[in-house]
């Protein structure tokens, strides 16, 4: 709904960055470039932060802080693209900036080893723990047959604009991780994912809420022994970023990056049959940047 | 009626109560950030940790452990009532036995010679066969340790949490909330005890349990029995009023005889308060004998030959599925046997473990090692780069190791059990365990279809228990054997490998 609202772009906005085409493209795929920059033609191609983020809301932005490594390890979203976001949504005028995971392994170690505690908060958000049971609310999921109930964090609930931060690694049991998979970190009860039906959940999830937009690291990838990774060897430098309103048409065009069919992705798959988002890339507008 | 404190009653009270507020602070640390230099001085000052250390590294250890028992020789015990803990806190008891009773006297103590040089016999024979968690029993730090662990830093967490959730309600996340520490049956009911029992023993004769079942006290008390200074009795000054003797926690003053048992002062320095005279001091004066030392020499000897033999039992019961048949011992602990012989179960490396996997044992290593150290994947597992535990430890017990030397100490082995997987039972992919493992020794292999199971390369392995946590079967269908001795598990192959630093993809791939 909130999505909705927003794709009507107010004038201004395209004052600000002159050519902004009538409609917004459906996705933005920038390559060769640091994240950081290749953000900022990303989010400008969308119509500027000022689209997703109104003066005075709240925004909780959700990378993936998952694991105690440090960034060349591309276990976590680089922490220089979630230092740029924060800025550009506090630019925009949002009153809050919250970041958060729920982490792997130990919150804290996660926050600091991965540069985005230090990154989010020089840039004026707040670090919000997740560690706690007692962060999170029961919400029941609409419409669907396996994950009738989950544990959501507040945040979530008590922000306007939830905006999915996620980085393409491998997964060991799921094939690739991105912005759907990302969503786990939102929820507690993972472990009755795990042990009901990882994939179904994981696609189910998406009846209850969508983030607004997604933004994929696709800087440094992880391409082996994933999502947690070994060593930096398990790395490939790829230099792109991918954003979209739609998550599943940004999980998409991120696993073609991998190297991955999307459809041959079981939550991905799922996902788009169920009519979450998208999978023709070839009948969207997408507008490819290259640096 | 109301006295000046002498000044060195002042100096036993400020340097006791930061000795205990370092040691408490140490324990209390529940977000983890104290530096590992502030736990260094543990190893040098407390007398059982330097001991432990001494026979496991020699060293600088057997410097500071020599330097204490020298320094009792020459100054007395002034241990037990400036730097031991539990002393501290039996002083804490003391002064609340003065504040809420009418009973302000302490009367003259005999001295229980079969209670207090049986444990020190007994402490010794435990010396030799090596048991840490028995001589755990016996050390007045560990006590303290234990106390703390088990009765203060729930409510540490607590406070701590209110303060967070005030906090928080302001969107202000400065102090995070910490959860609560497992509640473990044996180890509270052990602390709650002896704290307990420490009350009554204090309300009814102040220092009764430093001078009759302390291993330490009797042993320093051999030494300072003779100490070159001491607290002697100025036999002119002195009109025998008695007041020295009714403030005498020790119960230890023979005012009428104008004499003091040396070897059961702790030093705390309250006669030299009480006396208005000037007919007690703490001085180098001259020779004054005791009666004490030689007949308990006597006694000692009579005694060695009766040192009783303790039962050591092993693990009780056989493992059901999924449970480990050899509990894991911490990282730095080498073997089980390194663990038992020096390990005197303090809690500190418990406290200390940011993940919460080191939880104290009580049958998990059989009664030889109760109380001490295990990983519990239940409650955590062992962060990959982390090596704090091996920093606190103060006893030697765990040895320093490396993040480098972490990453491939094998404190254990997983095991699969394809019986219980989600994946082999409800044909659904899970894979949480593999998810976690730092090394990938346990890794998702195609099984059927599009379904991937766990394989495990136990060579691998480096048993941190990631997997038994993340597994969300019941029972497990991973879980980590543990070993008697620490392996060394191999290198991953792609921590081996170069990074490559050229870009993969030189057109968008849609």
């Amino acid at each position: 709904m909130v999505a909705g609202g927003l794709m009507v772009l107010p004038g201004w906005t395209r004052l600000a960055f002159g050519a902004t085409p009538a409609t917004a493209p459906d996705l933005v795929a920038v390559m060769g470039g640091e994240p950081e920059a290749m953000f900022e033609k990303a989010i400008q191609a969308m119509g500027g932060m000022q689209a997703f983020v109104k003066k005075g809301q709240k925004v909780v932005i959700k990378p993936n802080i998952g694991w105690d490594a440090s960034p060349e390890r591309a276990a976590n979203t680089n922490p220089g693209l979630v230092g740029r976001i924060v800025k550009h949504c506090i630019d925009a005028g949002a009153r809050e900036v919250y970041v958060f995971d729920h982490t792997c392994d130990k919150w804290d170690k996660c926050y600091i080893n991965s540069g985005i505690e230090k990154a989010a908060k020089d840039r004026g958000a707040k670090m919000i723990p997740a560690h706690l049971e007692s962060y999170y609310q029961e919400v029941s999921v609409p419409g669907v047959k396996l994950l009738k109930t989950t544990k959501v964090h507040e945040i979530i609930l008590q922000s306007d604009v939830f905006i999915n931060v996620p980085i393409l690694k491998h997964h060991s049991s799921t094939e690739l991780s991105i912005g759907i998979k990302n969503l786990m970190g939102i929820v507690w009860d993972r472990g009755w994912w795990h042990r009901n039906g990882l994939n179904r959940a994981i696609a189910d999830f998406l009846a209850w809420r969508k983030p607004d937009l997604t933004i994929v690291d696709a800087y440094r990838i992880m391409k082996k022994n994933g999502p947690r990774g070994v060593s930096v060897a398990d790395t490939a430098l790829t230099k792109m970023l991918v954003i979209s309103r739609d998550v599943v048409a940004a999980d998409a065009a991120s696993a073609k990056i991998f190297g991955t069919e999307p459809s041959e992705v079981e939550y991905i798959r799922l996902a788009a049959a169920d009519g979450f988002g998208r999978l023709d890339l070839d009948k969207m507008n997408i507008q490819r940047l290259k640096m | 009626m109301r006295r000046h404190p002498g000044k060195w009653k002042v100096l036993r009270v400020i340097v006791s109560g930061l000795a205990l507020l370092w040691i408490g602070a140490l324990f209390l640390d529940i977000h983890n950030r104290i530096p590992e230099a502030w736990y260094l001085p543990l190893r040098y000052f407390q007398i059982v940790p330097a001991m432990q250390l001494m026979l496991a590294a020699g060293g600088g250890a057997l410097l500071a452990f020599s330097i204490l028992m020298l320094s009792a020789a020459l100054f007395g015990r002034y241990y037990c009532s400036f730097l031991c803990p539990l002393g501290a806190m039996q002083d804490i008891m003391g002064f609340f036995r003065r504040k809420w009773t009418h009973r302000k006297r302490y009367k003259m103590m005999p001295l229980n010679r079969g209670w207090r040089y049986g444990s020190l016999l007994l402490f010794v024979f435990l010396i030799l066969i090596g048991s840490g968690a028995a001589i755990g029993l016996m050390d007045p730090y560990s006590h303290a340790g234990r106390i703390v662990s088990q009765l203060a830093v729930n409510p540490a967490i607590l406070f701590n949490n209110i303060i967070a959730w005030m906090l928080e309600s302001q969107r202000l996340y400065a102090v995070p909330p910490v959860p609560a520490a497992r509640f473990q049956v044996a180890p509270f009911l052990l602390a709650t005890t002896l704290f307990a029992l420490l009350w009554v023993l204090v309300w009814r004769n102040g220092r009764i349990y430093c001078n009759t079942f302390c291993p330490v006290g009797a042993g320093l008390g051999i030494l300072a029995s003779r100490s070159l200074f001491r607290i002697r009795f100025d036999q002119e000054a002195c009109t025998a009023c008695g007041l020295c003797a009714a403030d005498c926690k020790a119960g230890c003053i023979d005012f009428r005889q104008k004499t003091i048992d040396a070897s059961r002062c702790v030093m705390c320095m309250n006669c030299l308060t009480s006396c208005k005279e000037g007919g007690i001091r703490y001085t180098l004066g001259r020779k004054q004998r005791t009666r004490a030392f030689s007949g308990e020499r006597r006694q000692v000897m009579k005694m060695l030959g009766i040192a009783p033999v303790l039962p050591l039992a092993a693990p009780l019961s056989a493992p059901g599925p999924g449970e480990r048949s050899c509990a894991i011992s911490p990282p730095g602990s080498g073997s089980h046997a390194h663990l038992h012989r020096l390990c005197t179960a303090c809690q500190l490396c418990v406290q200390a473990c940011p993940s919460h996997v080191l939880q104290p044992s009580f049958l998990a290593y059989g009664l030889k090692g109760a109380f001490q150290p295990v990983l519990d994947p239940d409650a955590g597992y062992c962060n990959f780069d982390c090596v704090r535990c091996t920093e606190v430890c103060p006893t030697g017990a765990l040895q320093p190791v490396t993040i480098d030397e972490k990453h491939r100490l094998q404190l254990g082995k997983a095991k699969f059990l394809f019986d219980y997987c989600v994946v082999t039972q409800e044909y659904k992919n899970c894979g949480a365990c593999s998810e976690h493992c730092p090394t990938k020794a346990v890794n998702m292999v195609p099984w059927k279809g599009k379904l991937y199971i766990p394989e495990v390369n136990e060579s691998l392995c480096v048993g941190c228990g990631a997997c038994e946590h993340a597994c969300p079967t019941d029972p497990l269908s991973i879980y980590v054997e543990g070993q008697e001795v620490h392996g060394l598990a191999d290198l991953p192959e792609s921590r081996k490998e170069e990074q490559v630093e050229t870009p993969v993809l030189e057109e968008f791939p849609f």
